[in-house]
């Protein structure tokens, strides 16, 4: 057992530099910032109890791999649970217009609906775009961080770009955001 | 990779930078609350892996009187002896609106306490955590996490007035998840939302209006969950303002039970932490519109805005327009929505309906506008000082800078 005061200045001092980090990804993981903080906090608070464990672990880097890889994997398996499915809204809004051809992303509007509109992607796709853009993970890490083979990122990366790039063209709907 | 692929990160990263309250985290009080929760699971761990009279010997040793249990902490030397101390031991903190000590304690350890107002309190029945606490001038309102350790795990509304017990306002049965939103200016006051947590439709979703004089809770079927950037409490109720999720606009709830919505044109937040820009009375909120931009548009590609009256539901034809990358969190709008200050450099200030007069001189703000009455405005230059304007018809007539203005 190590000295609890080493222990929480040495995890506050991770905490400190890691958090903010960790909360951006969650949030594209989450698209909802209440859920991003919660997804944060319980992949830390699961860190701090193998704190100890990973005494050995001095390298920051590591830590926040090991952090992401449970980021990643916590919010797959969080919305399997029912309760997370469903975004009630109350109006639907208007499709945009489709931009001729335009890269979506370019278009003012449509860069602000990327939130949402990644909220709309199945939750393995969603955690393979975010850690490879968004993380910038190599394919082979962000298969280690999603526990999956490396030709299941590019299948689920692949097919993620194509539906993301399909719904920030047609615009948002209303159903099916994360929670 | 095609133009998609690369504009997605960079695309990805600006949408990271606009998570509500990054500017604001305080990560020494996430890390006090993550290590909080991990002991609570690794004491919870524990228990379950005891059983028989050890089960029994540690259910007793739990229920020994205070500080029987606790790991004590050490005391911050710098405690202000002006503020009272928290206690010491193994305590859950509140999350304080602003950064700050703890504005609320929950013991760790049964039997579960509450501190709060520089006294300890037995829990009601139930609680062991909280998960958010205002402050108003009748006491405390919190939400508090009830059978936490059960399957039928729910929130309840206490109130914890100062020098009195606490007291429960709303306990909801079965799994409701209970969200403190806002406070009336008065303090009198509090909206909160409810959410089952099996939720499988928006019937299930409600919000409430408690009186913290009187007790009184009118919960309310909402037919959303509305999703928010801003909220305000204005005179018709709490003034909701989405400008990145769907519906994008404005929702009025009425403390009656009634809402109004209106609909606002979704536009590129120029700041990366872009906030709705509401007057903080609740009586508007800054709206892109296009009627009459022509009139104030200097260049073409400007995004032009208005101010949306929530008293009638109406929008101002434009008065300010600005580049789509510019910031819009130095823009104000004064009480009653009869002013809208424009803080870019050089100030410029746009009224009601008659356009826009200039403060002399090029300066830059260090802050944002505070009004202080309905005709005084003030903020802080980034040179040093501040300035005062007085508005009278269509413009900011006297300006007064209270150190020697930083140009001529």
């Amino acid at each position: 057992m190590g000295d609890p005061s080493r222990v929480d200045a040495e995890f506050t001092a991770f905490v400190r530099s890691a958090y903010p980090r960790l909360l951006r990804t969650a949030y594209l993981l989450t698209g909802e910032p209440g859920m991003a903080e919660d997804l944060v906090q319980t992949v830390l608070a699961r860190l701090f109890l193998r704190w100890e464990r990973l005494a050995g672990v001095r390298d920051r880097d590591a830590l926040i791999a090991y952090a992401r890889t449970a980021l990643a994997r916590q919010s797959i398996s969080w919305w399997r649970r029912a309760w997370h499915r469903e975004r009630p809204t109350a109006e639907l809004p208007e499709p945009r217009d489709a931009t001729s051809g335009a890269d979506p992303l370019t278009t003012l509007e449509n860069r602000d609906l990327l939130v949402h509109a990644l909220a709309q992607l199945p939750p393995r796709q969603r955690a393979a775009v975010v850690l490879r853009y968004f993380d910038d993970l190599t394919e082979a890490a962000t298969a280690a961080a999603m526990g999956c083979s490396v030709g299941t990122v590019r299948a689920h990366t692949s097919r993620g770009i194509a539906r993301l790039r399909d719904l920030m063209t047609a615009g948002p709907t209303t159903t099916g955001g994360a929670r | 990779m095609n133009d998609f692929e690369r504009h997605l990160p960079s695309a990805l990263a600006e949408a990271a930078e606009r998570l509500p309250g990054l500017d604001r985290l305080d990560t020494e009080t996430a890390a006090r609350r993550i290590m909080t929760a991990g002991r609570r699971v690794r004491r919870r761990r524990r228990l379950a892996g005891v059983t028989g009279l050890v089960a029994l010997a540690v259910a007793l040793a739990m229920s020994l009187p205070d500080g029987a249990m606790t790991r004590t902490a050490p005391q911050p030397a710098d405690t202000p002896s002006s503020e009272p101390s928290a206690p010491s031991g193994d305590w859950s903190a509140s999350l304080p609106e602003q950064q700050g000590p703890p504005l609320v304690l929950v013991s760790a350890e049964r039997p579960y306490r509450i501190w709060y107002d520089g006294r300890t309190v037995p829990a009601p029945d139930g609680v062991s955590r909280l998960s958010g606490t205002r402050t108003t001038p009748h006491g405390a309102v919190m939400v508090a996490v009830v059978d936490a350790e059960l399957p039928t795990e729910t929130n309840a509304l206490l109130l914890l007035p100062p020098g009195k017990n606490v007291r429960t306002l709303h306990a909801p049965a079965g799994q409701q998840f209970l969200t403190l939103s806002a406070l009336s200016q008065d303090g009198r006051l509090a909206y909160f939302t409810q959410l089952s947590r099996t939720a499988t439709s928006p019937g299930d979703q409600r919000y409430g209006v408690v009186d913290l004089v009187t007790g009184t809770v009118d919960l309310h079927q909402a037919p959303v969950l509305t999703p928010s950037d801003g909220q305000v409490w204005g005179p018709a109720g709490l003034v909701s303002v989405s400008i990145r999720q769907a519906p994008v606009g404005v929702t009025v709830w009425r403390p009656d039970g009634t809402r109004r919505f209106a609909p606002i044109t979704p536009v590129e937040p120029p700041a990366t932490d872009g906030q709705p820009v509401i007057a903080e009375d609740g009586t508007a909120v800054l709206v892109p519109t296009t009627d009459g931009a022509e009139a104030v548009r200097s260049e073409a590609g400007q995004l032009c805005f208005g101010v949306l009256e929530l008293a009638g539901m109406t929008t101002s034809r434009a008065l300010v327009c600005r580049p789509s990358w510019q910031r819009t969190e130095d823009l104000a709008i004064g009480p009653g929505g009869r002013w809208l200050l424009d803080g870019s450099t050089p100030i410029e200030i746009a009224t009601g309906r008659r356009g826009a007069a200039m403060v002399p001189g090029t300066v830059r703000l260090a802050d944002r506008w505070t009004w202080v009455d309905a005709t005084h405005a003030t903020t802080r230059l980034e040179a040093g000082g501040t300035v005062l304007c007085t508005f009278t018809d269509s413009r900011c007539a006297r300006v007064v800078y209270t150190d020697p203005p930083p140009f001529g």
